[in-house]
């Protein structure tokens, strides 16, 4: 076969075919990428980083303090003293109904006997009638 | 004190046309740098620069990797590296060499990832790009450009953008040993080489 030279071939420097209008268009993509990459590496700066681990562990050392604060009210109730507690009953004028009526519901779960603060509470005769009655408990006590 | 600008050229090669236009490159190049040292005029500078070399970083990669795409996002991502290493930029190199340093190991780096990347043979991406040869519809009608480029495919990557570089882009064995690092003596020979295969792949074709 003939041997062919390169120098026989015709040299055509640009020779795929490009989209049209594609270097009009090029040096926006370039600044637009550079654009954002900039953002990115502000991102990626020490500072930023160091910026974000603070902010994150001061929302897991608040989240901490916050879940351990919400505690039941029950046990915060149980720490006040009793003297304290039925002053403050005093103070806000609460008839024994109005403390009766906060446990409506969970009479049930109220041991009399060992609720050693209500034996301080007056009831009348008709309170504590309406209330025996009202929880069933009539057939017991009267 | 204004920087003056002093064409790097004898006097005598401004009457000839290849003259002209290297005197118009050098006079492109010190504008494009003296407005890159000021902070002030940089973004000018660059977007000088860009439209000044665009193309032809365009075309020296996609003769590479030969997908308009992959070129596309090369072209880009080469730009971004121009830019955020402009710093870095030593005034007594060329400035389109130094932009070509960085384009062409963007290249490499590509096209080594790419082999890596789908395990696959240098045989196989030699075919694959062959095979977006074929669809480029300006070189598939061609019958000798589109033997020549597939040719060009069974060289080795190194080979081939220095073959690119000398054939096509003209340039001296000087610049594009600043490009490689290659010693000029090295270069010859791989070009001389390359040329030698690429005839022998036309003949076999």
């Amino acid at each position: 076969m003939k041997p062919i030279k390169l120098d026989d071939i015709k040299k055509v420097s640009r020779p795929y075919s490009v989209p049209e209008g594609y270097f009009e268009d090029l040096p926006l993509k370039i600044q637009t990428r550079i654009q954002s990459e900039r953002k990115e590496s502000w991102i990626r700066t020490p500072a930023f980083k160091l910026a974000f681990a603070i902010a994150a562990m001061l929302t897991i050392v608040m989240s901490i303090v916050f879940v351990n604060q919400s505690v039941n009210p029950e046990d915060l109730l149980a720490d006040i003293p009793e003297e304290e507690l039925l002053a403050y009953a005093n103070l806000m004028q609460f008839e024994e109904s109005d403390i009766f009526s906060a446990f409506e519901g969970s009479i049930e779960e109220i041991d009399f006997f060992d609720a050693d603060g209500l034996d301080n509470l007056e009831l009348e005769d008709s309170t504590l009638d309406d209330l025996l009655l009202e929880y069933d408990l009539s057939d017991e006590y009267l | 004190m204004q920087n003056k600008i002093v064409p790097k050229i004898k006097p005598s090669a401004i009457f000839s046309i290849k003259g002209l236009i290297t005197y118009q490159r050098i006079n492109v190049e010190e504008l494009i740098i003296q407005k890159i040292r000021d902070e002030e005029t940089r973004n000018y500078g660059f977007n000088l620069l860009v439209r000044e070399y665009q193309e032809r970083v365009y075309w020296h990669v996609r003769k590479m990797v030969v997908d308009h795409d992959d070129a596309d996002d090369l072209v880009q991502e080469i730009f971004v590296k121009v830019w955020k290493n402009l710093g870095s930029f030593r005034e007594d190199a060329k400035l389109y060499t130094w932009i070509y340093r960085i384009a062409t190991n963007e290249c490499l780096t590509f096209l080594k990832k790419k082999k890596r990347k789908y395990f696959v043979s240098i045989g196989d991406v030699t075919k694959e790009l062959s095979e977006k040869l074929d669809e480029d519809v300006n070189i598939s009608g061609d019958e000798v450009q589109l033997k020549l480029q597939k040719a060009l495919l069974k060289l080795p990557d190194k080979q081939r953008v220095v073959f690119n570089m000398k054939y096509f882009d003209e340039m001296k064995f000087a610049e594009i040993a600043e490009v490689t690092g290659t010693s000029v003596g090295a270069l010859k020979a791989s070009y001389h080489h390359a040329v030698k295969k690429i005839e022998e792949f036309l003949v076999d074709d």
